[in-house]
């Protein structure tokens, strides 16, 4: 049997958010594979994906992001430390910068920067919206925008929560069509939704 | 958990330097610590006095918290013609020195002296609940501005009477704290209850520390400071965590209260009573025309001088308490406050006790020590803006930002997105260094520019037509810096 590289391994992992309790979760993604999470309202998706992220502390059990175990409490690795990339439920892009100057931060000192974020603006169709600023944006260009900055440094572990819920039926497909790409390169994407998108697996959380 | 220790060290150095340090050396070289067995920790006489100023200032704060409440609801929940000019003349009346507030009031009820117009803790509750009510206000829109976007959309489309009745009721627990803050802020006050010939404790530790017996002074202040230190943990720590969520930047859907326009304009009224009254008996006679042109010049020119100073301590405290709330460190916010509550006098003549015998010549001619000392009174009001600035950045945002290194996050995302909140907390800093008297009286060196010790001196000579061009001159300017902070709370009007 071939030898499978994990971008994701949980073990066990119980996470907390207020009184609500989550798990044991047990789930492994492959390097290139897509995931969604599903399960009814409530049942904790954004929870474990906050607590994947380092945003909510794990209380047992155990975690590793490509191949490296995360310690859980305060020795834990801090969620910048992880290699993720990040979309949250609700919009979380800057007001105060540019599509383009949020994904410069974020992508830092990389090579080839420009052309990279020019070819998913293309594919995303935001190309003429990279200048703008985020209340410049609708609803659906800023969720795109979002994504496009998640996805700006190659090969990372990907936390989509309800990615596509602004988008049209040509947003979705752009949207799934760029996912597809990024695994392709080695890149992985966990996503809590909803409703699955055809050929991706799906593993369910039941609510306690 | 290192790394969290560090990061709350260097946002105290400025408070660990100009209070505690100072504070303790002081304490242990006056024997503070060692009492003498058969007397009291606090002598009656001075039990009475404390006992006064929380009436004075428990009624104070009560009072300006009500007048704060009803401002905040219907600044938050109405629209209207002028709100920005009533919102500005609102904290005008805060950004205003006392010590001009006094002299607008004397000017105003038209006796020769306060003294003999508002003689007694009623005219000490009246001065503070005036000048205090607009920062309640501002504390409850504070609170208003950390409701969630969709609760406040929903307020919106409810009809006008219950939108307001629900406004009310949700600040209910943000007014009770309100309240219990101002308490604490006022308990220091000295100077407006001075101009009402009300003696507070803070004038009776001065009293003690300078002329009587200083350890006496010390240990009252001791039993403030055991007083504050719970009661301001109890009000930073307990409650529910902000809802972290931006206000609707934008006045639509709000209902149109022609009542409620008549109340905000009537609200007003005194602050803008007290202006013109001011200018009216600033106006020279044409005999003093050339007097009172050079008076003006050189009240402008001294405030230019000490623009620059105010502004350092502003920032620099301002910075601090952004830092120590954006790292959550609960305690180091405590610490950073304490000195507001306490008397102004008590850290003044701690570091001038401590540093003045080491200080170089050329040191003790600048203002370094009346700087640091003014910066460690700011303490309040910098927890409360870099509480109010992390809280107003909505989660998702913040969420968002976790994910980048903690030096590029604070300095390119946070940072940035607390302005809108710093920048007028800046400018609220300004204002009170500029009018601040009780550490200037004991630390500034000779011949150090002042309008407020000026005007805070000519009070006591009476002089009613100069100190009015004085107060004048800082009036204008608390205006003007209030025009900033209106500018920057701008919403649409």
């Amino acid at each position: 049997m071939a030898h499978r590289e994990l971008a994701l391994d949980l073990d066990q992992c119980v996470v907390t958010r207020g009184v609500a309790v989550i798990g044991p979760v047990t789930l492994q993604l492959e390097v290139g594979e897509q995931l969604a999470l599903t399960g009814p309202n409530g049942a904790g998706k954004s929870s474990l994906l906050l607590a994947i992220a380092g945003l909510l502390p794990v209380q047992s059990g155990t975690l590793s992001i490509a191949g490296q175990s995360i310690a859980s409490g305060a020795d834990g690795a801090e969620p910048w430390q992880r290699g993720i990339g990040w979309m949250g439920q609700e919009r979380g892009l800057w007001p105060h910068l540019s599509i383009e100057a949020q994904c410069r931060l974020v992508g830092g000192k990389k090579r080839k920067l420009d052309s990279r974020i020019a070819a998913l603006a293309e594919q995303l169709a935001i190309s003429d919206r990279l200048q703008r600023f985020p209340a410049q944006l609708s609803g659906g260009e800023a969720q795109r925008a979002e994504l496009l900055r998640a996805v700006i440094i190659p090969g990372r572990l990907l936390l989509l929560d309800e990615p596509f819920s602004a988008q049209n039926q040509d947003g979705r497909q752009r949207m799934q069509a760029l996912l597809d790409l990024l695994c392709t390169e080695g890149s992985s994407v966990l996503m809590a939704s909803h409703e699955v998108p055809e050929d991706w697996a799906s593993c369910s959380i039941e609510s306690n | 958990m290192k790394n969290r220790a560090v990061g709350m060290i260097f946002p105290l150095l400025p408070v660990m330097i100009g209070f505690y340090i100072p504070i303790v050396m002081v304490a242990i070289e006056d024997q503070v610590f060692s009492p003498e067995p058969e007397t009291s920790i606090v002598a009656a006489a001075d039990l009475l006095v404390v006992l006064s100023t929380i009436r004075v200032v428990a009624m104070a704060a009560l009072l300006a918290t009500l007048i704060g409440l009803v401002d905040a609801i219907l600044l938050a929940g109405t629209r209207g013609p002028l709100r920005g000019f009533i919102l500005i003349l609102l904290l005008a009346s805060f950004l205003i020195p006392p010590a001009a507030l006094a002299s607008a009031v004397q000017a105003c009820v038209g006796a020769s002296t306060l003294r003999a117009t508002v003689r007694d803790e009623v005219g000490a509750v009246l001065l503070l609940s005036l000048r205090w009510a607009p920062v309640a206000a501002a504390i409850l829109l504070a609170a208003v501005s950390m409701w969630p976007r969709a609760q406040e959309r929903a307020l919106r489309s409810l009809p006008p009477g219950v939108a307001l009745v629900a406004r009310l009721r949700g600040l209910r627990p943000a007014a009770f704290r309100c309240a219990g803050l101002l308490l604490l802020l006022l308990l220091p006050a000295a100077e407006l209850p001075s101009y009402a010939g009300v003696e507070t404790v803070s004038q009776r530790i001065l009293a003690r520390l300078t002329v009587g017996d200083a350890a006496e002074g010390w240990r009252l202040a001791m039993v403030m400071m055991t007083l504050l230190v719970p009661a301001i943990y109890f009000l930073t720590s307990s409650g529910d965590e902000p809802a972290r969520a931006g206000h609707l930047n934008q006045v639509h859907g709000l209902p149109r209260l022609p009542w409620a326009n008549r109340f905000l304009f009537l609200r007003v009224l005194p602050a803008l009573a007290l202006i013109l009254v001011l200018f009216y008996t600033a106006w020279p006679r044409a005999s003093e025309v050339a007097i009172a042109g050079e008076e003006l010049v050189d009240a402008v020119s001294s405030i230019g001088l000490e623009l620059p100073r105010a502004l350092l301590a502003s920032v620099v405290a301002i910075l601090c308490g952004w830092r120590l709330a954006d790292g959550g460190h609960r305690i180091g916010l405590l610490l950073l406050c304490l000195p507001t509550m306490l008397p102004g006098s008590l850290g003044a003549i701690a570091v001038a006790r401590i540093y003045r015998p080491f200080l170089p010549l050329w040191l003790d001619d600048l203002p370094f020590l009346l700087t640091i000392t003014q910066m460690c009174k700011l303490g309040a009001l910098a927890a409360a803006g870099g509480f109010v600035a992390t809280c107003v950045l909505p989660a998702s945002e913040r969420v968002a930002a976790h994910l980048l290194s903690p030096t590029v996050a604070r300095w390119r995302i946070r940072l940035p997105r607390a302005l809108p909140v710093l920048i007028p907390a800046v400018g609220i800093g300004v204002a009170l260094v500029l009018g601040e008297v009780e550490s200037t009286l004991l630390l500034a060196p000779p011949g150090h520019p002042s309008t407020a010790l000026e005007l805070h001196q000519l009070m006591h000579f009476r002089n009613d037509e100069q100190a009015a061009r004085l107060a004048l001159v800082l009036a204008l300017l608390g205006a003007t810096l209030a025009l900033l902070v209106g500018r920057c709370w701008k919403r649409g009007d």
